[in-house]
């Protein structure tokens, strides 16, 4: 490599690195984004743990659509959120859920909420469209809202975690920048997440520009969800064919185990 | 001209990190990670495997550790550790901030028994790869929690986070918490 060249990419390097930093948000990679805009189903059963009317499924969805999150963004609505049943809940089939409980025992211990991404797939342009995105909440923890008319005590706040959390769901990645709402820590009773930050719109909108998508709703169907590979006994070449990831047997006559 | 190569390196290396992203998770320290372990084992990771799990909800994922050093706790031969998310076929879940292994890794491991498997306690953050720095041969324990672990705490502390210390220190670190620990009840972080 010669010295020219090595100024060059130094410079490009460099040049990369300033832009980069001008704003710290960080897009999941690879960046992708949805078609329409989605509409997130709020578990309508509510948490538990949170005295307001509902369980904190009214103040979910109103944070979840406020313009002082996502939907302050970009022109237009970039997404929608509902109550409902989460009797359906299945990764990957299109419909993204927020479930106040973890159906598939993802979330114990120390992990007080999940956000489940992976579903997207590529367009005829190179680019990625997301088709389901779904978040777990784990039950065992105190939580409130800003609904609840006692306050908050070692708490944490739903709204600030799930605007978080749908904010993966949307595209994006954590951000360096404290007081963002993709900034990767918090504390309890601190509920400033729910508030999105230039940062966290600038990311936003460097999915997908100045507007939301012209159309809403959600892929549904079921373009993935769950697993359609083989079953036992299933006859099968190699492992990926295979529910159980396990393809055994001589070659020829392999089958699912 | 040895400067402006370093200089280049180091700023493409800087410029194409793309971080992944996140679950949110309570933060921990040692002696609360120590506190909620059933076991904290040295071991290597020897095979790992996703699969469905039972209603093809979900994909997790398996692997298969072999105990070399138990720290606290009982755990010895080889233990079964699960996570979730992981690929099969077409499919892939990405579970941010949850632990991932690699066949041939060499690990310390807080483990939590969870039926008929081993889970992480405090996902990433009871994860430490065992890495030998070049410098001298000593052994290190370096944190796998990555940009995707969203982390809180309960008391608004701001998040410490882990550093890299020595296998020797980290052992101490750990044995002189499961001493404290001994004679309590498991944390209620759990």
């Amino acid at each position: 490599m010669n010295k020219r060249t090595l100024r060059l990419l130094a410079l490009v390097a460099v040049a990369t690195l300033v832009a980069s930093s001008a704003s710290a948000f960080v897009l999941l990679s690879p960046a992708r984004t949805w078609d329409c805009s989605p509409n997130v189903i709020v578990d309508d059963r509510g948490e538990s743990s949170i005295t307001d009317a509902d369980g904190g499924v009214a103040a979910t969805v109103a944070a979840l659509t406020s313009n002082q999150a996502w939907n302050g963004a970009v022109s237009g609505t970039l997404l929608t959120a509902e109550a409902g049943s989460m009797a359906n809940y299945t990764l990957g089939d299109g419909i993204p859920m927020l479930n106040f409980q973890d159906p598939i025992n993802a979330c114990k211990g120390s992990c007080l909420a999940a956000t489940f991404t992976g579903f997207y797939q590529e367009r005829n342009d190179g680019s990625f469209q997301i088709f389901d995105a779904d978040i777990v909440t784990n039950g065992r923890y105190d939580w409130t809202t800003q609904s609840e008319p006692d306050g908050c005590s070692g708490e944490f706040y739903m709204e600030g975690v799930q605007v978080h959390e749908v904010g993966h769901l949307l595209g994006l990645g954590h951000s360096g920048v404290s007081g963002a709402t993709m900034f990767p820590s918090v504390s309890s009773c601190n509920n400033g997440p729910a508030s999105t930050a230039g940062d966290d719109n600038a990311g936003i909108q460097a999915l997908y520009g100045n507007s939301a998508p012209s159309c809403s709703g959600n892929p549904g169907g079921d373009p993935g969800g769950g697993c359609d590979l083989g079953q036992s006994g299933d006859s099968c070449t190699d492992n990926g064919d295979c529910c159980s990831g396990n393809c055994k047997g001589k070659p020829g006559s392999k089958t699912c185990k | 001209m040895k400067r402006l190569t370093l200089l280049a390196l180091v700023a493409v290396m800087v410029a194409v990190t793309v971080p992944a992203s996140a679950s949110t998770f309570l933060a921990m320290n040692q002696e609360e990670l120590v506190a909620a372990s059933d076991s904290v084992v040295v071991g290597e990771v020897m095979q790992v495997q996703s699969y469905w799990n039972e209603g093809a909800t979900a994909i997790v994922t398996d692997a298969l550790v072999r105990v070399n050093e138990t720290l606290a706790g009982n755990a010895s031969g080889v233990v079964q550790v699960r996570t979730f998310g992981g690929q099969v076929g077409p499919v892939r879940i990405e579970a941010h901030g949850f632990p991932v292994f690699e066949r041939g890794q060499r690990v310390v491991l807080h483990l939590q028994d969870d039926g008929d498997a081993a889970r992480v306690v405090g996902y990433q953050q009871g994860h430490l790869r065992l890495l030998v720095r070049q410098s001298d041969g000593v052994q290190v324990a370096v944190p796998t929690v990555d940009s995707g672990a969203h982390l809180v705490t309960r008391d608004g502390s701001p998040v410490q986070p882990q550093r890299v210390r020595t296998l020797d220190t980290l052992r101490q670190e750990i044995r002189d918490a499961a001493a404290d620990v001994r004679h309590e009840l498991k944390s209620s972080v759990r």
